[in-house]
């Protein structure tokens, strides 16, 4: 390994190479940045990784049965689990899905499990991401790059190839494809965060990179036009646009990046899409708080992966001890994503806190508190020093035949010597993901 | 004009839709819908969606809304109907129609703000009090006698039934009101949308008749 570390410089020269890079936008403007790589790998021992994958598999599968439920019989807001509040008043919620079944009855095909490790070992979860988790291109990549400068890392070390990443999408996508049509990934185009993440995939998944220009809807049927106007049949999207942009006569009627009626074919039956639409619901901030209740639920069995103490101010009792502890706590708006909307206790003033008591009191249900998990620290090189550094992971959980664990993840880490958020967007940077075979 | 085709389905909201497409070049198109309603006295029997409890995209209640149900006590013993005749005379203090103020975009709270609005902007905030106060409350798109525009008003639910509501002309709805489509609020019950590709400037014309047919 330390000849890896030794090739830093070399892997990121790389990586700039590829074009391994992601969009952020900052007051208005586009910028490009690189996603800087740490050379020395975050190692998963072989024990940890048998557990945090029945743990992953077991919880994907609850929130694919919950998706199912919400979007028909309801039962588990019949049985008084769920608050129905929390489902109809989700941003997540759509309710132009209700009674659709999606293709093979999958929801979330890929799922982005972010999880910390507590000091104790302990793995946590923090957020589930059920709509279009990205980031497995970029471990993919790096391993691809630090095989290459350093194979004897990888003779020495009993590591699980991660390259595989593709063909865990294609199968995924062959699973539910209807009809046996075309394959493709429709991406938003190269102004979106990912779109490194889009071409990268669909060329390792040899599948169809499509713009929404490329894909046309006749008779609730989805046809892929090409360059020469011909038309093959569509039977699987993967799909890199949200939700409400992604069909401008069922949602946001002035988006582009839309293909019209594609709801419609959707409804239908006649393409898959993945990951199914309205799965918002399901990976709401306030959902969290009920995951573990839905692995009871649905499966009769004891959450193995436990989520970080949460609160909602939603219940009556929840909300006093949020509002006595707010310092201690971390406040989360259930609206926002990408660590934006996260607010620690105890680096806010006294008018700031006397605000957000405020908010808890009159918009209850648009919160959670969380206690601050102290999660442990990753070492990161810093020019020739070894520091320690805030780090999550994104697991990727497969949902096909089987539900399947990715061999790897996203472990993001934080710049910033005193923050605990890693989402990229805010600055951060990414490691690999070792899981070790014995 | 070249020919389309035309599709018909349902939403999730229970409407029927009509969807058409035209694939080859043109540059202009038009659409007919005509009809012959019989009128019955305004209410539908339906089990209730909860759906229509929560406030939706152009209904959300935020500081102005709130504070113009605060000003509201409704009797404890007043019934559903009363209710909703109580807060459309609170809301009409506070919003006076104008058209040309409002767009279609404009929520509930926005409208409040302004102090001005259509059908529309009546129907959203009256949605908006109703449902904070525990009354289901849905939009619905249709139209009324005459030549012109299309109108908007609310459906309340009272045991097992919907009934309507006018706040603009902050009446009850008994008959001479024809309904297309309802939702949680107007973005879910446009009565035409649609999308062209192209580089083209675009025109929109809308006519729209209802008369009473001679028996």
């Amino acid at each position: 390994m330390y000849s890896l570390v030794k090739q830093k410089d070399t892997v990121n020269k790389w990586m700039e190479r590829f074009g391994v890079r992601f969009g952020i936008y900052k007051s208005g403007n586009f910028h490009e940045q690189l996603f800087p790589f740490d050379p020395i790998p975050r190692v998963i021992s072989h024990k940890d990784w048998v557990e945090i994958e029945a743990g992953l598999i077991q919880r994907v599968n609850a929130l694919n049965m919950f998706l199912e439920d919400v979007y028909n019989d309801k039962s588990i807001v019949k049985a008084g689990i769920i608050p129905e509040e929390f489902i109809y008043s989700s941003s997540g919620y759509m309710a132009q899905c209700e009674g659709i079944t999606p293709s093979k009855k999958i929801f979330s095909h890929i799922s982005g499990i972010d999880l910390v490790q507590a000091k104790d070992g302990k793995w946590i979860v923090l957020e589930d991401n059920l709509r279009i988790p990205s980031g497995a291109s970029y471990p993919m990549i790096a391993r691809t790059i630090t095989r290459k400068v350093s194979p004897e890392t990888f003779k020495e070390n009993a590591v699980f190839d991660n390259r595989n990443y593709s063909t865990l999408i294609r199968k995924a996508m062959d699973h539910v494809n209807v009809d046996n049509g075309l394959q493709v990934i429709l991406t938003p185009g190269r102004y979106n965060s990912a779109y490194f993440e889009h071409s990268y995939l669909a060329e390792k998944a040899g599948v169809i990179l499509a713009f929404a220009d490329d894909l046309i809807v006749e008779n609730d049927t989805v046809y892929y036009k090409g360059l020469f106007d011909k038309r093959e049949r569509v039977g699987v999207i993967y799909r890199r646009i949200s939700d409400e942009y992604l069909d401008p006569l069922a949602f946001e009627s002035t988006s582009l990046l839309g293909v019209p009626n594609l709801m419609r074919a959707y409804a239908k039956g006649n393409v898959a899409i993945m990951n199914a639409l309205g799965n918002g619901v399901a990976d709401d901030k306030g959902i969290y708080y009920f995951v573990p209740k839905m692995v009871e639920y649905y499966l009769g069995e004891k959450a193995i992966l436990q989520n970080a103490p949460t609160y909602l101010p939603y219940f009556e009792e929840d909300k006093k001890y949020v509002l006595e502890n707010l310092k201690t706590l971390v406040i989360k708006d259930v609206a926002e994503a990408g660590g934006y909307g996260v607010m620690f206790g105890r680096e806010m003033n006294d008018e700031q806190l006397a605000n957000i008591k405020h908010l808890i009191e009159t918009e209850p249900r648009r919160w959670i508190a969380q206690e601050v998990i102290d999660f442990i620290d990753l070492e990161i090189m810093e020019g020739e020093e070894r520091i320690y550094r805030k780090a999550d992971l994104r697991a990727f959980v497969i949902s096909e035949a089987e539900t399947k664990v990715w061999h790897s993840g996203l472990t993001r880490y934080t710049r910033s010597p005193t923050s605990f958020i890693v989402n990229s967007s805010q600055g951060g940077g990414f490691k690999d993901t070792w899981i070790m075979k014995k | 004009m070249p020919n389309g085709t035309v599709t018909v389905g349902r939403d999730s909201f229970g409407n029927l839709i009509r969807n058409g497409y035209i694939g080859d070049y043109h540059n202009y198109f038009e659409f007919e819908a005509t009809g012959i309603v019989e009128q019955t006295y305004y209410c539908i029997e339906e089990k209730l969606n909860p759906l229509y409890l929560y406030p939706s995209k152009y209904t959300q209640p935020m500081k102005d809304i709130q504070k113009l149900l605060d000003g509201v006590t409704l009797p404890p013993e007043a019934t559903t109907l009363e209710k909703v005749v109580l807060l459309s005379a609170e809301l009409r203090k506070f919003l006076a129609y104008e058209s040309g103020v409002t767009s279609i975009q404009t929520t509930a709270e926005e409208a409040l703000v302004i102090g001005k609005g259509v059908c529309q902007d009546f129907s959203h905030i009256l949605i908006a009090l109703c449902r904070k106060n525990g009354i289901p409350a849905r939009y619905v798109s249709g139209f009324m006698k005459g030549e012109g525009f299309t109108h908007a008003w609310i459906e309340y639910y009272e045991n097992g039934v919907w009934y309507g509501f006018d706040p603009t002309h902050d009446r009850c709805i008994e008959t001479g009101y024809i309904k297309i489509a309802h939702g949680r609020d107007y973005s879910d019950c446009a009565l035409d949308k649609g999308v062209f590709s192209g580089l083209a400037q675009q025109k929109l014309e809308v006519f729209l008749k209802v008369e009473e047919q001679q028996q």
